[in-house]
């Protein structure tokens, strides 16, 4: 048998534990990555608009810090009453850190019809230049109300600027001039904080006029005044101009994708545009999940290790158990209950184990010992037991009583196909078979025996054996003795009621012709009738009596009066009783010389005994002849022979002489007279008196009987009762 | 059909033939020949010339059956009943005669005042199959 591996359910066990966890570790990586990004994401979308909107507003208020300082400086103005040059330089001096604070570029000071009048930066040229065609400065002056101009090309400075004009009142509202302050808008500016409102996040800072096309600033402050790139040319004023105020764009550069959040600044026809790669998000990322995989793995390698070692520790005693249970199975270790001092699954297994172990042990010599008692059943049984193959019919095996009950030993009967042993003329074996397994019922068989002769038995069969391996048990009971005696006994019921019918025949028939008058006038015919009816009640007695005795002997029943009888004294009474027998048939008897020899028997059943074996030499003598009585000591008995020289016994007929209604001649009785029984009588008779009764006979040359009786008792005194010679009843057994 | 006369009564015990010849010739009327053995009834039976023979069954020497056999090969006995008078009469020992082709059974012992009926009946009906 090949040795399991019992290694595998623990590699099982890890590998599946083990898969289970490094996906496990996967997976949340994943997932963690994945949540990682789109909160990171968020976090970031939502720091850019408030990094926008801060812009906007840094770039709101400065701008409007500057206006109400111009606006000051106006008010300032406008006191002094008018405005030309040396009141300019007049409030320029007197304002030169605020001024150089708010407006590095310088501011210029125009007068009411639009003429430079004074500068706080020295421009060659500016001053006396008129600037009125300026829109900005033009709506100014006639509006009365400070403008902010669109990105402009400084006229003078040659560099791209933005002013911011603050008209110069009179109390009376009238405009006498204007200051206006200069932003140059490629150096610092006021702009510095809002582009570098980024968090860290390298982002870029766009301020857009959108009116006219243009950028006003940028991160890069080089951008100021360039126009607007076209659609085509930049996927991000694509977006702004279909709308959009967020989203991501591709970037070609990065390989990754643009954030891009704006918000407008109405009032200037402005708009604030934050784009920031996101690929910061994921360089931000990597590191996060890097730092996780490695715990994971550590913990993964930790979990490894533990599980490794526990279950060794717990494989352990399963293997020892399987192993014992092995050994256990191919012999080299004796069935045993399996030591193990454990309670948990594999204690509670192992336990489970020894129990089924003992209860299949308990069952095995349960089926041993059941086996054992058939098998002893199947031996000794007095029926006669064989199996069959179910299909082929074959003897498989067959017990010892078979062997004697057919002849054949065990060996010839084996594979030796049933019906071979059916004799000829009986219904077919399968028909005989399916008789045999009904129910309570059996058929009957006639089977051959080996050497000749037949048995005749009462078979049940009944199917035996494993599913896939049917067998007929048959159990074959010898019942000849039994179809014999049956036999015995119609015969025995068909002989009486013969003997009985017969005589019964004459006497009835006689009287029935008597009474009806028939026979009137013919006495002779009647008289002749009548003394045959008398014959005829006279047998019929006798039978009846010859019946009665038999019954009697044959249920024990005879009382028999043992005791010392004089032997001389008997043969006596015997030969007066049959005298005048032996005289009608010209037959004489011969006695032995006197012996005093004495028997120990019942007197009356011993004259019954020589009447019957007297009359029947009488009998088959011919007349003149002589029936010889002789006496003889053998050892502690004594025996009588009664011998004739008649016609002696056929040979063929020498075994039945001791059978009831048995006679040579079977109408003898008619002949002869006589029962039938005298001869069984007798034998019983010298039986039940403890002797022997035998012949020996030639036909033709004569016949000799002879009883052995007991020797009578030493210090027991003969009877000499020949006063109980028996009378009449004693005549009555001769044959 | 002729009408019954001549009987040959084939029985061994002499007793029971004197009743059955009073009972056929005196009640009956019919002309009855009285044999001892088989042996005697197969002697007699050509020169007789019987219409019915009364056989009884347990005879020494041969007895009924083997009496019927040699009885039915003799060429008188072409058309003759053959009768069983006897005392062995078990249901299986009578079903036995009639195989062995008796025209019937008469079981013993008889009443001689009806036996000519009884005789007479089983005659008709021999002779109407």
């Amino acid at each position: 048998m090949k040795q399991p591996r019992y290694s595998r359910l623990a590699i099982k066990i890890l590998l599946l534990i083990l898969g289970a966890s490094l996906l496990e570790v996967l997976l949340s990586g994943l997932v963690t990555q994945h949540a990682l990004r789109t909160d990171m994401q968020n976090l970031l979308i939502e720091q850019q608009q408030r990094v926008n909107r801060n812009a906007v507003q840094l770039i709101d208020r400065e701008l409007d810090v500057r206006e109400q300082f111009l606006n000051t400086l106006a008010g300032q103005l406008a006191l002094s009453g008018q405005v030309d040059y040396a009141a300019s330089e007049q409030l320029i001096r007197s304002q030169r850190p605020g001024i150089d604070g708010y407006f590095p570029a310088g501011i210029l000071i125009l007068n009411t019809v639009g003429i430079a009048v004074g500068e706080s930066t020295r421009v060659e040229g500016r001053l006396g230049t008129n600037y009125a065609d300026r829109p900005h400065i033009k709506q100014a002056l006639s509006s009365g109300e400070p403008t902010i101009s669109k990105p402009i090309m400084g006229r003078t400075m040659r560099t791209p600027i933005l002013s911011i004009s603050a008209p110069v009142k009179r109390a009376n509202g009238e405009v006498v001039g204007l200051i206006a302050g200069v932003i140059e808008l490629e150096r610092e500016n006021l702009f510095d904080a809002a582009v570098n409102l980024t968090l860290g996040v390298p982002s870029r800072l766009y301020v857009m006029d959108t009116t006219h096309q243009i950028y006003v600033t940028s991160t890069d402050p080089h951008l100021a005044m360039q126009p607007l790139p076209s659609n085509e040319a930049s996927p991000l004023l694509a977006a702004l101009r279909s709308g959009e105020s967020m989203g991501l764009l591709a970037n070609a550069e990065t390989g990754g994708e643009d954030l891009f959040i704006a918000d407008g600044m109405p009032n200037l026809g402005w708009r604030v545009v934050s784009l920031t790669p996101m690929k910061q998000i994921t360089d931000k990322l990597d590191p996060i999940l890097a730092q996780k995989l490695v715990i994971g793995l550590v913990f993964f390698l930790l979990l490894s290790l533990a599980l490794i070692l526990l279950l060794r520790r717990a494989m352990r005693p399963l293997s020892s158990a399987a192993q014992q249970i092995t050994e256990m199975m191919d012999g080299s270790r004796p069935i045993q209950a399996i030591q193990i001092d454990r309670t948990d699954e594999v204690g509670y297994l192992v336990h489970a184990f020894n129990q089924l172990s003992e209860r299949q042990q308990e069952q095995a010599l349960e089926l041993q010992r059941e086996r054992d008692l058939l098998r002893s059943q199947f031996e000794q049984s007095s029926d006669a037991i064989v199996l069959l193959d179910i299909n082929s019919l074959q003897i498989l095996e067959a017990n010892p009583q078979s062997s004697r009950l057919l002849g054949y030993s065990a060996t010839n009967l084996r594979d030796r196909p049933f019906t071979e042993l059916l004799e000829a003329n009986q219904a077919p074996l399968p028909e005989l078979l399916k008789l045999a397994m009904t129910v309570n019922g059996h058929s009957n068989m006639a089977l051959l025996r080996q050497f000749g002769g037949v048995v005749h038995c009462e078979v049940t069969a009944a199917s035996v054996g494993l599913p896939d391996q049917r067998q007929l048990m048959l159990n074959l009971r010898d019942i000849s003795e039994r179809l014999r005696s049956e036999q015995l006994k119609n015969d025995f019921v068909s002989t009486v009621s013969h003997e009985l019918r017969t005589p019964l025949t004459s006497i009835y028939g006689t009287l029935r012709l008597v009474n009806s008058g028939v026979l009137n006038g013919r006495p002779e015919q009647a008289s002749s009738l009548l003394l045959a009816a008398e014959d005829n009640s006279q047998r019929l007695t006798e039978l009846i009596n010859d019946l009665l005795d038999i019954d009697k002997l044959e249920a024990g029943k005879l009382e028999l009066d043992l005791r010392p009888l004089d032997l001389d004294a008997q043969l006596q009474a015997a030969q007066r009783m049959l005298s005048a027998v032996a005289d009608d048939a010209g037959v004489s008897l011969q006695l032995p010389a006197p012996g005093k020899l004495s028997v120990q028997a019942d007197a009356q059943r011993l004259q019954q005994v020589l009447a019957n074996l007297l009359s029947n030499a009488i009998k088959f003598s011919p007349p003149g002849d002589v029936v010889t009585i002789e006496v003889e000591q053998v050892e502690q008995y004594i025996r009588l022979s009664v011998t004739d020289n008649g016609e002696g016994i056929p040979l063929a007929f020498q075994p039945n002489v001791f059978q009831r209604f048995a006679q040579a001649d079977a109408t003898a009785t008619r002949q002869r007279g006589g029962t039938g029984l005298g001869l069984a009588i007798t034998r019983s008779l010298v039986r039940a008196m403890n002797g022997r009764i035998g012949f020996s006979s030639m036909p033709g040359q004569g016949s000799c009987f002879w009883v052995s009786l007991p020797k009578a008792l030493p210090d027991s005194t003969p009877a000499h009762r020949t006063d109980r010679v028996p009378d009449s009843n004693g005549s009555k057994a001769h044959e | 059909m002729n009408k019954l006369e001549r009987i040959i009564h084939i029985e061994d015990d002499l007793s029971i033939q004197e009743v059955a010849r009073v009972a056929l010739e005196i009640v009956g009327g019919f002309t009855v020949k009285s044999c001892d053995s088989g042996a005697q009834g197969l002697a007699e039976t050509p020169a007789f010339n019987p219409q019915l023979v009364l056989l009884d069954v347990m005879m020494p020497g041969m007895d009924g059956p083997q009496t019927l056999t040699e009885l039915q090969k003799l060429p008188c006995m072409a058309n003759v009943p053959v009768v069983f008078m006897t005392a062995k009469a078990q249901t299986q020992e009578v079903s036995a005669y009639h195989q062995l082709g008796a025209a019937g059974v008469i079981i013993k012992p008889f009443d001689p005042m009806t036996l000519s009926e009884q005789i007479t009946e089983i005659w008709n009906t021999w002779h109407e199959q």
